[in-house]
């Protein structure tokens, strides 16, 4: 099942934005996406949950399918029970007044009962450790609680498959390694993880594969040691993690020693 | 801004469809008629439905500033204008009439306003959203609930464009010309209408469009009680003060 995308090809109005994508992801796979800006990676994150062409018009044509679902064919709140999309910006996410609102929204939308919200709430604040916020004002929290609510709040509906729009854009070190931690453990109880991701040493480390997107279509496709030591990377714009250009240098320097090592520090 | 507050009130604990009764009924009332006797009865109900739930004014009270503006306003051009006006309080051609009926209408206001807050500050968005449910379309009733929340959001980024505008030179102070305001006004709309979309994008994406978590809404005998109040109110009102 997983996702499957055949032929995509996308524009807002003239000037294409995916150009003929042909993708497969598995269930229970880990993928993260990069890319510079611009290259539409939240682009293609809305063509997964069915948003674009239902919600965001332009010029759509080819199939996405996800858990076998083709997309054009089901609505996008139905498309929400199996595949969870965490926003880029939350801002453009929250609307509910108090934290505990905002994480209970999606479960109300799937017409759950009343005190399993309250328990699968509860679960979710405590794995990403924001049970403080619980009754805070969600426009009064840091922009960095603001994306650990925005997770909670897709997390609580258990989708099979998880896309995450650049999720740790506003967390420092430690917030973010929380976040792979929790998304590893998701994967390894049989989730699939799509995260769309600038710091790419956090891929290297958690990621089972890798997609670079450049000018519309995924050029590179791989395990996350092959991408990176790709040259074609650094032409596209996209960082390379710190222990490749590490390699890199040292192998110009003619210094032997053993790379995987370096790589796994 | 009117958002829900924590409370122990005897309407916190009503059922919302009592509130939206209670909400409408003096809405409406409101409406019937420009005696100002009547209308300060009507307000005067609300003030001491609004008071006996000890809801404090600071709730409202950005809120209501803008309406007090407002009814100054209405008061004095109502004063100058009002058609029907005949006695002419010299040496300003002002007419007491017209003072008056600019009076009404801001109590009318005020009347409805008040209402409005004992609704929303007693009420959880949650509950509120499934009582309207009932009534209206529940996509209709989600952006009437969703509305109040973005006036505060609204206002930081007014401010935000301000700042932006000034650091990059724009003076609005000194002269006041309304022109000033475009490069204000203009960004401000245009962020909104993008925050609309972003919302509809949002709750769809969370699975807003099918049936949902049921809040159980009970009428319990109070609720009962307040509605049968209202409406006595209403009756009796209408009764010694026919429209």
């Amino acid at each position: 099942m997983g996702i499957n995308i055949q032929n995509l090809n996308f524009a807002y109005s003239e000037t294409p934005i995916l150009k003929n994508i042909n993708l497969e992801v598995n269930d229970g796979e880990f993928v993260g996406i990069v890319g510079s800006t611009g290259s539409g990676k939240t682009t293609f994150a809305f063509c997964l949950n069915g948003v674009i062409p239902h919600l965001i018009r332009g010029k759509f044509s080819g199939d996405v399918e996800v858990s076998g679902k083709n997309t054009k064919s089901f609505e996008v709140f139905d498309l929400a029970k199996f595949l969870g999309l965490v926003f880029q910006d939350p801002d453009s996410q929250i609307f509910s007044i108090t934290v505990e609102d905002e994480i209970s929204f999606g479960l109300e939308n799937m017409g759950i009962k009343r005190n399993e919200i309250k328990k699968r709430v509860e679960s979710v604040m405590n794995a990403l450790k924001i049970k403080n916020l619980r009754d805070k004002e969600t426009f009064a929290i840091s922009q960095g609680q603001k994306q650990k609510v925005c997770m909670a709040s897709v997390l609580a509906m258990n989708p099979e498959i998880l896309v995450l729009d650049e999720p740790t854009s506003q967390l420092d070190f430690r917030g973010t390694r929380g976040i792979y931690e929790i998304l590893r453990d998701l994967n390894r109880k049989g989730k699939t993880i799509i995260v769309i991701e600038h710091k790419v040493d956090w891929l290297l480390k958690y990621a089972d594969r890798v997609l670079v997107l450049n000018n519309g279509n995924f050029v590179i496709d791989g395990e996350p040691k092959e991408v990176f030591r790709n040259p074609a990377l650094e032409r596209i714009g996209v960082e390379i993690p710190k222990a490749f250009r590490i390699e890199k240098f040292l192998k110009r320097s003619g210094i032997k020693m053993d790379f995987e090592k370096l790589i796994r520090v | 801004m009117l958002k829900y507050s924590e409370g122990e009130s005897f309407f916190h604990k009503l059922d919302p469809r009592t509130k939206l009764f209670f909400f409408i009924s003096l809405s409406v009332l409101s409406l019937l008629s420009t005696s100002i006797i009547y209308l300060s009865s009507v307000f005067a109900f609300t003030l001491i439905v609004f008071l006996a739930n000890r809801l404090s004014f600071q709730k409202i009270k950005s809120f209501s500033k803008f309406f007090i503006i407002l009814s100054i306003f209405v008061v004095i051009l109502q004063g100058f204008f009002y058609p029907l006006g005949k006695t002419i309080l010299s040496p300003i051609p002002i007419t007491l009439e017209g003072l008056a009926f600019g009076f009404a209408i801001s109590l009318r206001l005020f009347t409805i306003l008040l209402s409005l807050s004992v609704l929303m500050l007693t009420t959880k968005q949650k509950y509120l959203l499934e009582a309207l449910g009932n009534f209206i379309p529940k996509d209709f009733a989600l952006s009437l609930t969703t509305a109040f929340r973005f006036i505060p959001i609204i206002e930081e980024e007014a401010r935000t464009i301000i700042i932006s505008q000034e650091a990059r030179g724009l003076k609005r102070r000194g002269k006041m010309k309304l022109t000033a305001y475009f490069p204000i006004i203009v960004p401000l709309f245009a962020k909104a209408l993008t925050r609309a979309k972003n919302l509809a994008i949002s709750v769809e994406s969370r699975g807003f469009g099918r049936k949902r978590t049921k809040y159980d809404l009970k009428m319990k005998p109070k609720d009962w009680l307040v509605v049968a109040g209202t409406l006595a109110f209403g009756l009796c009102l209408l009764f010694f003060h026919p429209v």
